[in-house]
């Protein structure tokens, strides 16, 4: 556990250097002054035989969208699960608020304020909204659960957030796939989190649903925090996000202001069709 | 009745039943949204439960007796703590084929000690349980560090522990306990009829008040609050069943102490696992271990509380012997169950 208070944090990942070869351009986009809420410096993280992430870098501001996009198998996944405490990198550091911080389970994540989406949800079909919303960070007293604290909290995020789901109380097998979304989106706001990362979160949604979500994106943002948004779909990421960061072959190709950008250009980075800007 | 169970019109009942119910609130109508959409709930057990009282009542005109029943009573205990157990393991998406042999190990562990080294009755069950726990562990550190399939840990369990037992009973093969020991007159005690009354009374007072107080709450909370007609029907239902039971058995030699045992065990595990987080984390590695890992459960020590618990039940079984036989031959009467 990473004491989010002060110190120098002694024993970080070792140092490695960050290898800041590839893909310059650091462009930091957030507003000016406060650090940026999320660092990332030089990722290396290996599988097997397969080099997933070879010095990433990415900076994310309080208040802004920023979009990750590449093609299959640049790294974008294996980006956010490092951030998200899933998988621990090789090598590499990160920063959270401008501090040193080691991120090495799913609950170092959470502790610090960094919530996750993933692509394929991970809600339990067996449990309830209410139960999958809390899963893990259950309200209780005297070791016995707040049902009540926790469902009246449920339908209140619910309810601001313009989820509609009419019985919260069924199991989560029983809801369409844009509902499990919400959930899965809801959830992670749960803990007043400062970083929210977003893997692939309109893959597998019509076209209203996915117009409810990017507005969703949107709000997020408007209440200050800090966005990640994974996404192969480059209408949305041009339509949600502040700045596009771009991988391939899981090195840095670029970032880039979405509103400065023609989508050629962002198509050439993924494609690493010479033409950088 | 019989007819009930038939696919076809038991469908259409369920139905007309879901309809009746839908006037009666959100809840209700949630309720009968989820019976619609297939989610039964106890109904198909309550369903083979009438057809094998139905079917076996007239094979034999003595299935239905007091007597008879209260037998059942009686060896249910038994089983039914063992499977109390299963249940956990199951809840995990895991299978526990052990369970038998872990209870048989645990009566030899407590009768041997209680008779052949003068162990007090009430240490010996505590050393007994003990051990089951250990075994449990060790099931649960197999299948979560050694990564070896439950079939497989628990299948080498039902031969390995079985084993242990006969090595442990020694050349003849049974231990008796006294008669009039402590252990065998827990198997052999009965409650007055007053007592069991006064029980019935209390559970439904309970229950009753447990749902009035939550509808206070979720009043106070802004929840949606179940019709009050709901809270009294649901306490009416317990004590009408309740009372059938021990009109039963007390037509016979009244209410077993073991089977007061064994409704309190299930009332404590379904509390525990719903309403504690320990329980809800076992349904939810379950549902998907991968998701309550990723929520920052520890799934490893889930599992292996799992099978612990499902080990310490079996073994809780074994302390509460099918006293419908001799009360004598508790050693042997689990072995054999094995």
């Amino acid at each position: 556990m990473t004491a989010p208070g002060g110190g120098p944090a002694g024993g970080t990942s070792g140092t490695s250097g960050p290898s800041g070869t590839g893909g310059g351009t650091s462009g930091t986009g957030g507003k000016a002054g406060a650090p940026p809420v999320l660092s990332v410096r030089g990722i290396k993280k290996r599988y097997g035989g397969v080099q997933a992430l070879d010095g990433v870098n990415l900076e994310v501001s309080a208040g802004e969208v920023v979009a990750l996009v590449g093609d299959n198998g640049a790294g974008k996944s294996t980006l956010v699960k490092v951030v998200s405490g899933v998988t621990v990198p090789d090598a590499g550091e990160i920063a959270f608020g401008g501090r040193p911080v080691r991120v090495a389970r799913p609950h170092d994540a959470q502790a610090l304020g960094i919530s996750t989406v993933h692509q394929d949800l991970a809600l339990c079909e067996n449990l309830d909204v209410v139960a999958n919303l809390f899963l893990g960070s259950e309200k209780r007293r005297w070791g016995l659960l707040g049902h009540l604290r926790m469902e009246r909290a449920a339908r209140e995020l619910l309810a601001s957030l313009d989820v509609r789901i009419r019985d919260i109380r069924a199991p989560v097998a029983a809801l369409s796939g844009g509902q499990r979304q919400s959930v899965a989106i809801s959830r992670a706001l749960l803990g007043d989190p400062r970083l929210v990362l977003l893997d692939e979160p309109t893959a597998a949604l019509g076209v209203e649903q996915t117009a409810q979500v990017l507005d969703l994106v949107r709000r997020l943002r408007d209440r200050g925090l800090a966005v990640v948004v994974i996404s192969h779909n480059l209408a949305d990421v041009r339509a949600v996000s502040d700045r596009i960061a771009v991988l391939r072959l899981g090195r840095d190709a670029g970032v880039f202001r979405t509103a400065e950008t023609s989508r050629e250009a962002v198509v050439a980075a993924i494609t690493g069709a010479g033409v950088t800007t | 009745m019989i007819t009930d169970t038939a696919p076809g019109p038991a469908r259409g009942r369920l139905a007309r039943f879901a309809r009746l119910a839908r006037p009666a609130g959100p809840l209700a109508a949630a309720a009968a949204g989820r019976l619609r959409g297939g989610d039964l709930g106890a109904l198909p057990v309550v369903a083979a439960l009438a057809v094998i009282a139905a079917v076996f009542g007239t094979l034999n005109g003595r299935f239905l007796s007091a007597e008879n029943l209260t037998n059942l009573a009686l060896q249910m205990a038994a089983t039914g703590t063992i499977a109390l157990g299963v249940v956990i393991v199951l809840l995990l998406g895991e299978i526990d084929l052990s369970v038998g042999s872990v209870s048989g190990l645990c009566a030899v562990v407590m009768t041997v000690l209680n008779v052949r080294h003068g162990v007090p009755a009430g240490l010996a069950v505590l050393l007994a349980l003990g051990a089951a726990v250990l075994v449990g562990l060790l099931h649960g550190l197999m299948f979560t560090m050694l990564a070896m399939p439950s079939f497989v840990v628990t299948l080498s369990g039902l031969i390995g522990w079985q084993g242990l037992l006969l090595y442990l009973l020694g050349h003849e093969g049974t231990v008796n306990l006294p008669f009039d020991g402590p252990i065998a007159r827990l198997s052999d005690t009965w409650l007055p009829a007053w007592l069991s009354w006064l029980a019935v009374a209390a559970l439904a007072a309970a229950a009753l008040a447990a749902a009035l107080v939550t509808r206070r709450l979720r009043a106070r909370a802004d929840l949606p609050v179940p019709p009050l007609g709901w809270a009294l029907a649901r306490a009416g239902a317990l004590a009408a069943v309740l009372a059938a039971v021990v009109a039963v058995l007390n037509g016979d030699r009244g209410v077993p102490l073991t089977l007061v045992i064994f409704g309190s065990l299930v009332v404590l595990l379904d509390l525990a696992l719903r309403g504690t987080a320990a329980g809800r984390w076992i349904y939810a590695v379950g549902g998907s271990a991968e998701a309550a890992r990723r929520a920052g459960i520890s799934v490893t020590r889930i599992r292996i509380l799992g099978f612990a618990a499902a080990s310490l039940l079996a073994g809780a079984g074994a302390s509460s012997p099918p006293a419908g036989s001799p009360p004598s031959t508790r050693a042997r009467a689990a072995a054999t169950s094995c």
